[in-house]
């Protein structure tokens, strides 16, 4: 929902960035022990930021030994509200956890434990129930000690955890892919969940979305909209005269009296709003199906565009005027002062809406339709009517003491809601359009903005500090703008580095310009290369002057740091096959191909890997990608 | 009108100052999981699709017997909220796409009880699997090497990966990338 705002700034270039690296559960979820007395050990998680465990599903296990474990003492976890389980406990940060130990026996003893967790990370990504084992040394009060934590539930361990467990195998090479060497280490029995399914319920949902924050998040977004609607021009003019028909005709009441009064009002107009967003989020729901169809996106775009059209003054949109006439008519005969009446003055007012306020608020109902949630469709139209009921409890109040002066400037207030409805538009139709597209509306939309803040207009030596703080920002504007234009022309294709594949062609960090690479001609220079570079990975790369995708490969892949740093130690040729002599064919028979561009790599032991093969451009991603792997699972199979 | 259009610079500025602000709040916000993944191992289509796990009747089903349509293989469990939370879309889809050859496999990592329970609830219209400790090694070789979940991969028809995903997939990307496989897998 707050995406709304994101994009109408379309700050978004900056955002997400960076890439959350997943931790595997050993890491996320770090497990010590130690011992407490004679008769309690203590478990401690240390729970990375962004990770949680959960209560329930904790189990501890004394392997075989001279030991028994008592019931776990957990402390109270953060209650969530889950809808299929019910009512569960989630820890982060730390937990500690209180075992109590009987001894069977006397003596000094070594107790292996076997902790099971199971925990998620908030980016949306749970992990399977996680062995993890501890030996303490049960010898009197003293600490135990920390022999081996690692293992989880499907026997690969990492090569750091294999070398610390396994000392006397020292020989372990590198293996830069192989995060999953194959081990064989004994199974654990995958671990069941214990709690109970509990039959969902609407009011767990209901909390369970409330206690999401999402919904805190989309309604605060909605307050600040409503409260700027309030200042556009045909709201905020109205504010004195709708105070002074709530409060009655000729009738002096008090601050508490005119607070309660105005409440009443804009909670009654509240109570429409809700309803409105009630009903948008279930025809949300029913056209679920449609709102992920490009063609509907589309035409919610352009309604958006035409709606914001209004909102630049371009035409006006508003309501009959027989039925404002008739609504108003409505809301005259209750009298002002009681506060049934002004509810039901309340409830008829967000009928007529005013010309600004039409626009934004189809903009508000077609978005909350598009996200298919009821709950948040009310809360949300709730929380814009209070923004907009704002200034008429202040007025009422406080008697219009509080309130900016009216003037000209609601009409920029008018233009922002503009281009958060042509953000919305771009937003709405991303996901279906090509990557450069919506670079190019952004870029476009950015642009018009700076030039609203007058980004290129001269200042005045005494121009104000606003006016020079809005330039700035527009000049930043334009830039990134600009950017993104400039990028989606020269192919780029992520929003977030427009410029990123400029700098992978040019730039002084990149020492050499593309790869050095071998020439060989003939089927027999070949064999003689492949012989003399035995021991080192090589790459015969296929090439000819008309050949566009090795062009690229050339000026993009090849040109990528990474890739440079990656065939460091490669034995590189290339086959010039453009005049396509007998020698060329011959070549190119020999693998298979009928042309280029082909790109072929050979082992250490200079066959063929069979499983690598760049036929046409591949990003420099995908290609580290296919390289990663192949020479990973050369070196592997040598391992076995 | 000096003042009006110093009053809208003035508006939007605090208008890009409070996007900015969120951009910050939002900077690790669960609903953008770009996870790295590491590249997955290599896996011949012929070892995916000779890989058998056992259905809700517990009657043993190789990947094979989808071959040749659009694969999405969903690694899941009732445990994991995020991966029940995007179920719902998954049945739309299979809904919509089926017709076209793609065809959605649940690989529960769970108890068998639990999955059926949640599959008959939600109405689950494609396969479920039930995968042990061996389902994690699998997905761990197409590349989930933090063995977390949801992880969904998507397989074209040609049997090679297509697009992978750890976290939660959005409606409206799936489509997008199952419209687009569809429609080079058509070409061919």
């Amino acid at each position: 929902m707050g995406r709304l705002f994101l994009l109408l700034l379309t700050l978004s270039a900056a955002a997400h960035a960076a890439e959350p690296e997943l931790l595997e559960p050993d890491k996320a979820f770090r497990l010590s022990a130690r011992v407490l007395s004679d008769s309690a050990i203590e478990v401690a998680y240390t729970i990375a930021p962004g990770y949680y465990l959960y209560r329930e599903r904790f189990k501890f296990q004394a392997d075989p030994g001279p030991a028994a474990l008592g019931t776990a003492e957990f402390p109270p976890g953060k209650v969530k509200h889950d809808e299929f389980f019910g009512r569960v406990e989630t820890y982060r940060d730390e937990v500690r956890v209180r075992i109590p130990v009987s001894r069977f026996e006397n003596t000094a003893a070594n107790l292996k434990l076997k902790a099971t967790s199971q925990g998620c990370a908030d980016i949306g990504v749970c992990f399977p129930p996680n062995d993890q084992t501890v030996y303490l040394k049960l010898a009197g009060n003293e600490t135990g000690t920390l022999v081996d934590s690692g293992s989880d539930v499907s026997a690969p361990v990492s090569l750091a955890t294999l070398r610390a467990a396994a000392p006397d195998a020292p020989g372990l090479p590198d293996v830069p892919l192989a995060k999953a060497p194959r081990a064989t280490l004994p199974q654990p029995e995958s671990k069941a969940p214990d709690a109970a399914v509990a039959r969902q319920s609407e009011t767990d949902r209901i909390s369970s979305v409330l206690s999401q924050g999402r919904l805190w998040k989309s309604m605060a977004w909605f307050f600040a909209a409503g409260l700027l609607l309030a200042f556009t021009p045909c709201v905020l003019p109205m504010v004195p005269i709708i105070s002074g028909i709530i409060a009655g005709q000729g009738q002096t009441i008090t601050r508490r009296r005119g607070f309660l009064l105005s409440l009443t009002y804009v909670l009654g107009m509240a109570v429409t709003y809700t309803l409105v967003g009630v009903a948008a989020g279930l025809s949300g729901v029913l056209l679920s199906n449609a709102l992920q169809n490009p063609w509907v996106l589309g035409a919610f775009a352009l309604i958006f565009v035409a709606l914001s059209l209004a909102m630049f003054d371009v035409y006006q949109l508003e309501l009959p005027t027989s039925w404002q006439a008739k609504l108003s008519a409505t809301s005259n005969r209750l009298s002002g002062g009681r506060i049934a009446a002004v509810a039901g003055m309340g409830v008829l007012s967000a009928l007529i809406v005013g010309p600004c306020v039409t626009a934004p608020l189809a903009g508000a109902v077609l978005f909350i339709a598009q996200s298919r949630d009821v709950v948040l469709g009310g809360a949300a139209l709730f929380s814009l009517a209070i923004g907009m009921g704002v200034p008429i409890l202040l007025v009422g109040t406080s008697a219009g003491a509080l309130l900016p002066r009216a003037g000209p400037w609601m009409d920029a207030v008018k233009r922002v809601f503009g281009f958060l409805l042509l953000g919305l538009a771009i937003w709405l139709v991303s996901p279906v359009l090509p990557t450069t597209v919506s670079m190019l509306l952004w870029g476009g939309l950015l642009i018009v903005a700076a030039m609203f803040l007058r980004a290129i207009d001269p200042l005045s030596t005494n121009a104000s500090g606003y006016s020079r703080l809005a330039k700035g920002i527009g000049v930043i504007a334009l830039v990134g703008g600009i950017g993104l234009l400039v990028g989606a022309l020269s192919g780029g294709s992520d929003l977030l580095r427009p410029l990123g594949g400029l700098r992978a062609a040019s730039g002084p960090d990149t020492p050499a310009k593309g790869l050095k690479f071998q020439r060989v001609a003939s089927v027999e220079q070949l064999d003689s290369v492949l012989k003399t570079s035995a021991g080192k990975f090589v790459m015969l790369d296929f090439y000819a002057d008309w050949c566009a995708s090795c062009k690229e490969m050339e000026h993009l892949t090849f040109a990528d740091a990474t890739v440079q740093q990656r065939l460091q130690n490669v034995v590189l040729l290339q086959a010039d096959v453009t005049e396509n002599s007998g020698q060329d064919q011959a070549l190119l028979r020999r693998f298979g191909l009928l042309g280029p561009p082909g790109i072929i790599l050979f082992g250490p032991d200079g066959r063929e890997i069979q499983s690598f093969r760049v036929i046409g451009y591949k990003s420099s991603e995908e290609f580290l990608a296919e390289l990663t792997l192949a020479m990973g699972s050369e070196r592997l199979s040598k391992l076995d | 009108m000096r003042k009006v259009q110093q009053a809208g610079a003035l508006l939007i500025a605090v208008f890009l100052g409070l996007g900015a602000l969120y951009v910050g709040l939002n900077w690790s916000k669960p609903n953008a999981p770009a996870v790295r993944l590491e590249p997955a191992q290599a896996m011949s289509s012929g070892v995916f699709f000779t890989t058998r796990f056992p259905d809700l009747a517990n009657k043993s089903r190789a990947l094979g017997e989808w071959q040749g349509k659009v694969l999405v293989l969903n690694f899941w469990a009732t445990w994991c909220e995020p991966c029940r939370e995007e179920i719902p879309a998954f049945v739309r889809l299979q809904e919509k796409f089926g017709a076209n050859g793609v065809q959605f496999i649940g690989l529960a990592l769970d108890e068998r009880d639990k999955a059926d329970a949640f599959s008959q609830q939600f109405k689950v219209n494609y396969p479920i699997l039930i995968g042990d400790e061996t389902a994690t090694e699998f997905g761990r070789r197409l590349g989930n090497s933090s063995g977390g979940v949801p992880f969904t991969v998507v397989i074209d028809r040609a049997g090679k990966i297509a697009s992978r995903h750890i976290g939660p997939v959005r409606e409206a990307e799936l489509a997008g990338i199952l419209g687009k496989v569809l429609e080079t897998s058509a070409k061919r």
